[in-house]
């Protein structure tokens, strides 16, 4: 290790180094004791500065002498210190809320928002605080469906919690919570994410140039950090609304050092469906319920132990006969370790579980399928500051994947065998190393590479296909007998320069590589769709991105604006023959699929007006998606389906007084690129269409009023009391959600394409409380 | 399994929300027109029948006529040629040809100086035990059902596809089985189908059922055929079903047999 930070620091460049010392510390919220992340923490002056990594730790290295020092973070009351530096020192800092009454004062802050001398392009933020007030359907406030709201990425769909980034498909995300993989993250058919707002500190979205410790995906990078849990107060907060309710409950274990956190939300669309009197619904059973809990523990000074889970499920019932049960479970066990002032330890063991069971009671043909998909991984992120000029990030991922792709049991009275498809097991394994330079007070650059080696393991057999799609070959392996293993370098750059001191543009090229594939039967998330891994013909997925942009920040940070540009070309994309069956067990899934190309560009514009009562955004994508598949479309490109030419999104938060504020929001975009028939015949009796272009034609545009108002009856430093009503599609909009073709029963012998929409002046009121 | 969570899709939603139809104006592009060949082949005489057509536009009515003068003929895998003759516009016959289980059939088709032919084996027979009726309640409302009974053979793959009659009319549902879950066992198999109100079946009512054991070919074109239309929550792309026709026709070629069964409800 030391040997490996000797080589690091050599390749570092070289700075002349008068008499300097250290400031380290942690940096937490006053009021409940949750560590602070993206802190910024700087020199008065501004000419030397940091920024507190996602444990709340910092590290400053300054010359000696008397030096004043800012620490600020967005929505919180900056400190100042002043310290006369003669040795190494360490500093915890605890920031305070900002006093209600002084935010329309207090817009000077340089640090509410994105910070224009860092490298990373393509990120956004957000914070639960943040976006409490947003209008959303049915009251459950989402943070997926409000990045939703931001440039470049894109709902997959009416009320949907799925989301397309620049271009890529729904599974190129790599979402986690607390560093764990959640597989599946909606509920009830996609309407809901898995992300209860209650437990959800804060998400970083990252678009472009992910950082190189974070891999696996080919779009985006969602980081979900639940909450730590108060240590200085225990505090009861929750919500009642429509659909759902809500409990959290949070406190110190030991105080100042330790503390819980406990959230529950269970939905009771069912309990409806129970008074109905029709008995196509009374019988039926349909809820999801989530469960997140959290620990930390500080050992000291120097270490802290986090345990955190998050369990959920859906069930779907019809009567006796049919029930779908689908949910994610994962766990983290984090021990941070400060080696020194400037070396700072992450050691994470993660568990990730995503599993579904049907059972189906249909006369003598009863059932039961069972599928999963689940991980166990270690990590390990070392954070070292050796001046102020770098900080290097090193470390590794070491992740065993096993997927039971399908098991089929039944009764012995029962029609149905069994059927168990083999487990495919498989390692995913990564080094990275990355170093953000401060060239000169201008220019600073980030430059590191991820390395990824995924073994394909078995026991098991695996496939020769021919061009027809046909089965060639069969080849077994013994367990533990690498099949194949694919090694591919991820080089990740990116440079900033400060044009003044609020504006600068940035650049940035990214590799990834994606490993796991999502089967699908659909254009969006079902809990049924399958992921698979690499095999000998399944080849890594692989992108690579450059983007470019400018950010200028006006009116002293009041207002900040963004245009970013971004061209992405994608490998070893994976579509469909004709006729697949994804769900049939006697042909294997490598027979029936297709590997191409796809490529999307675009360019962004988003303006945000952040401090004063009235805030918001406006953002807009003009984009391009589209693939080339051999044995699609005759071998030419064609759009994506998430292809949208436009994209608006129009988000304002107004506060009236302290007991009023309204909030509503606008969305706008270019109808999916769909397929028509181009001709139609009669075969079998029936009216049977006929195809020609690959998603020629689109759906009608999308567009939405939402609003809100949220009424505060009683707010105090441990007290809330809240009503927050809204109406999501105010001005009912038929929306297009399918496209269906029929013969006409009005005009006998033409066809019709019929559109259904699915949600008009959906209503919702939800009660929020704390004490 | 689609099938069954696009139904509780169907049902679940408009509890949740008021969801709506709307006709939409879209006019395609014609694609050129393509020719249409439907061939089937069983193991009774009689029933062997070739219909020749021709794709129409999507905004031209659905008024699909035969084409006329085909040449059309099977031959079976002894090299014994059958021609068929045309009864009726596009629609070729020939009353005497019989399918045996285990045979290979070659099609060909010759029409306006382009050929296209296919290959079928037919399927050994597997012969429905009984039919009953019984009320259902899977969904929560009550309906009644035709059930098939049948010893599936376990040394062999089976594809099934089962054809209902309501006093004689098609029940117009695409239903087929394989036996990749039910190999070798003895299966009671509830034919379920999307339908109304009115098209319920009722006391008093006769029911067919035609049994028939396809080959894998075709049972992969009726899966396409069933998803020909993008109609669902959250459905894939559609396309077109893939055929086993060469030359470039659209349509299938398919030796089947056929057993039809009969009951009244009662």
């Amino acid at each position: 290790m030391i040997r490996l930070f000797g080589l690091l620091a050599f390749l570092l460049p070289i700075m002349a180094q008068a008499q300097q010392y250290t400031i380290s510390g942690r940096i937490s919220s006053a009021t409940t004791g949750e560590t602070l992340p993206g802190t910024v923490v700087k020199l008065a002056d501004g000419s030397v500065g940091t920024v507190s990594n996602e444990y709340g730790f910092y590290s400053l290295t300054l010359k000696a002498g008397p030096r004043n020092i800012d620490v600020s973070a967005i929505g919180l009351q900056p400190v100042s210190f002043s310290i006369n530096l003669s040795h190494d020192t360490t500093i915890n800092v605890e920031l305070g809320r900002q006093p209600k009454d002084l935010k329309e004062v207090v817009i000077t802050s340089k640090s509410k928002g994105r910070d224009l001398a860092m490298p990373q392009t393509g990120v956004e933020k957000l914070s639960v605080n943040d976006i409490k007030t947003i209008p959303v359907l049915l009251g459950e406030k989402d943070v997926i469906k409000v990045a939703q709201l931001l440039p470049g990425i894109k709902s997959a769909g009416d009320g949907n919690s799925g989301f397309y980034v620049r271009g890529g498909s729904g599974d190129q995300n790599l979402i986690q919570l607390d560093e764990a993989t959640v597989y599946n993250a909606s509920h009830l058919l996609g309407f809901f994410s898995t992300f209860n707002s209650d437990a959800i500190k804060d998400v970083t979205i990252y678009k472009s140039g992910m950082p190189a410790q974070y891999g696996g995906r080919l779009s985006s990078v969602m980081d979900v950090r639940m909450n730590d849990g108060n240590n200085k107060d225990y505090n009861v907060s929750g919500g009642i609304g429509l659909i759902s309710s809500r409990l959290n409950i949070e406190g110190p274990i030991q105080k100042d050092k330790s503390s819980f956190l406990v959230s529950g939300r269970r939905t009771y669309a069912d309990m409806f469906l129970a008074l109905s009197d029709d008995p196509r619904l009374n019988n039926n059973t349909l809820y999801f319920y989530d469960l997140n809990a959290k620990m930390n523990y500080s050992l000291g000074a120097k270490d802290r132990i986090y345990l955190s889970g998050y369990f959920g499920k859906d069930k779907l019932g019809v009567g006796e006969t049919f029930g779908l049960a689908w949910g994610n479970s994962t766990g983290t066990a984090r021990w941070n370790h400060i080696f020194n002032n400037k070396l700072f330890s992450n050691t994470s063991l993660i568990y990730s579980n995503y599993d579904y069971t049907i059972s189906i009671q249909n006369g003598g043909n009863n059932f039961n399928i069972f599928s999963q998909i689940r991980d166990y991984n270690i990590k390990e992120d070392l954070s070292w500051y050796p001046n102020n000029a770098n900080s290097v990030k090193v470390g590794f991922s070491s992740i065993y994947h096993t997927i039971r792709p399908g098991e089929i049991t039944a009764s012995d009275e029962s029609a149905i065998n069994d059927l168990i498809q083999q487990k495919r097991h498989s390692l995913e394994n990564a080094i990275f190393a990355t170093n953000t330079w401060k060239a000169s007070p201008r220019i600073s650059v980030t430059y590191g590479v991820r390395l990824t080696a995924f073994t394909v393991l078995g026991a098991g057999d695996f496939y020769e296909i021919d061009n027809a799609g046909q089965v060639a070959d069969t080849l077994s392996y013994q367990s533990g007998q690498a099949v194949k293993t694919y090694i591919n370098p991820e080089p990740r750059v990116a440079l900033s320069y400060s044009i003044t001191e609020n504006s600068s543009i940035k650049t940035s090229y990214a590799r990834n590589i994606q490993n796991l594939h999502l089967i699908s039967n659909s254009t969006s998330s079902n809990p049924t769709d399958k992921w698979v891994a690499s095999t000998n013909n399944i080849k890594p997925e692989i992108s690579d991105q450059v983007s470019l942009g400018w950010y200028k920040d006006l009116k002293e940070g009041a207002y900040e604006l963004t245009i970013e540009s971004y061209y992405k070309a994608m490998q070893n994309q994976i579509d469909y023959r004709n006729g697949a069956n994804v769900f049939s067990s006697s042909v294997p899934i490598d027979a029936q699929l297709l590997y191409g190309v796809g490529r999307a560009y675009g360019i962004e514009f988003l303006i945000k007006k952040k401090v004063g009562a009235f805030t918001g955004w406006v953002g807009y994508t003009l984009s391009k998606t589209e693939r080339k598949i051999n044995g699609i479309n005759d071998n030419k490109w064609y759009n994506a389906r998430q292809d949208r030419t436009h994209d608006i999104a129009v988000v304002g938060m107004y506060e009236l007084n302290k007991k009023w504020s309204f909030s509503a929001n606008w969305i706008y975009y270019t109808g999916d690129a769909i397929t028509f028939p181009t001709g139609k015949y009669r075969v079998d009796g029936r009216t049977v269409y006929y195809y020609t272009d690959r998603n020629g034609y689109r759906m009608p545009n999308y567009h939405r009023l939402d609003i809100g108002a949220t009424w505060t009856m009683a707010r105090g430093e441990r007290k809330l009391h809240e009503l927050m009503m809204g109406v999501y599609n105010l001005y009912g909009r038929e929306n297009a959600y399918v496209i269906d073709f029929r013969d006409s029963e009005t005009q006998p012998g033409q066809t019709e394409v019929v559109q259904t929409a699915l949600f008009k002046y959906i209503p919702s009121i939800t009660y929020n409380f704390k004490f | 399994m689609y099938r069954t969570l696009r139904a509780i899709a169907l049902i679940a939603i408009p509890c949740l929300m008021t969801s709506c139809e709307k006709v939409l104006t879209i006019k395609p592009d014609a694609a050129p027109t393509q020719p249409v060949v439907e061939a089937i082949i069983t193991n009774h005489a009689g029933e062997a029948l070739v219909v020749v057509s021709n794709t129409r536009t999507f905004e031209q009515t659905n008024d699909f006529e035969g084409i006329s003068g085909a040449v059309v003929s099977i031959t079976d895998d002894e090299g014994n040629i059958t021609m068929f003759g045309e009864t009726s516009t596009g629609y070729f016959e020939s009353p005497m040809l019989q399918g045996i289980p285990g045979h290979t059939y070659t099609l060909s088709v010759s029409v306006n100086g382009q050929e296209f032919t296919a290959v079928s084996t037919m399927p050994s027979e597997v012969e429905p035990d009984s039919l009953f009726a019984r009320i259902d309640n899977t969904f929560g409302e009550e309906r009644r059902l035709v059930n098939i009974v049948f010893q599936d053979p376990a040394t062999e793959k089976n594809q099934y596809r089962f054809v209902q009659y309501r006093n004689g009319e098609r029940i117009d549902d695409i239903f087929t089985r394989n036996d990749e879950r039910t190999n070798g066992n003895k299966i009671t198999l509830p034919l379920r189908y999307m339908a109304g109100d009115e098209e319920q079946l009722q006391v008093g009512d006769n029911v067919t059922v035609d049994m028939q054991c396809i080959s894998a070919e075709m049972y992969k074109y009726l899966y396409g055929l069933s998803t020909n239309t993008p109609g669902g929550v959250q459905s894939a792309t559609p396309a077109n079903p893939e055929t086993n026709m060469r030359g470039g026709a659209l349509g299938y070629f398919s030796a089947h047999t056929s057993t039809k069964k009969s009951l009244t409800i009662n």
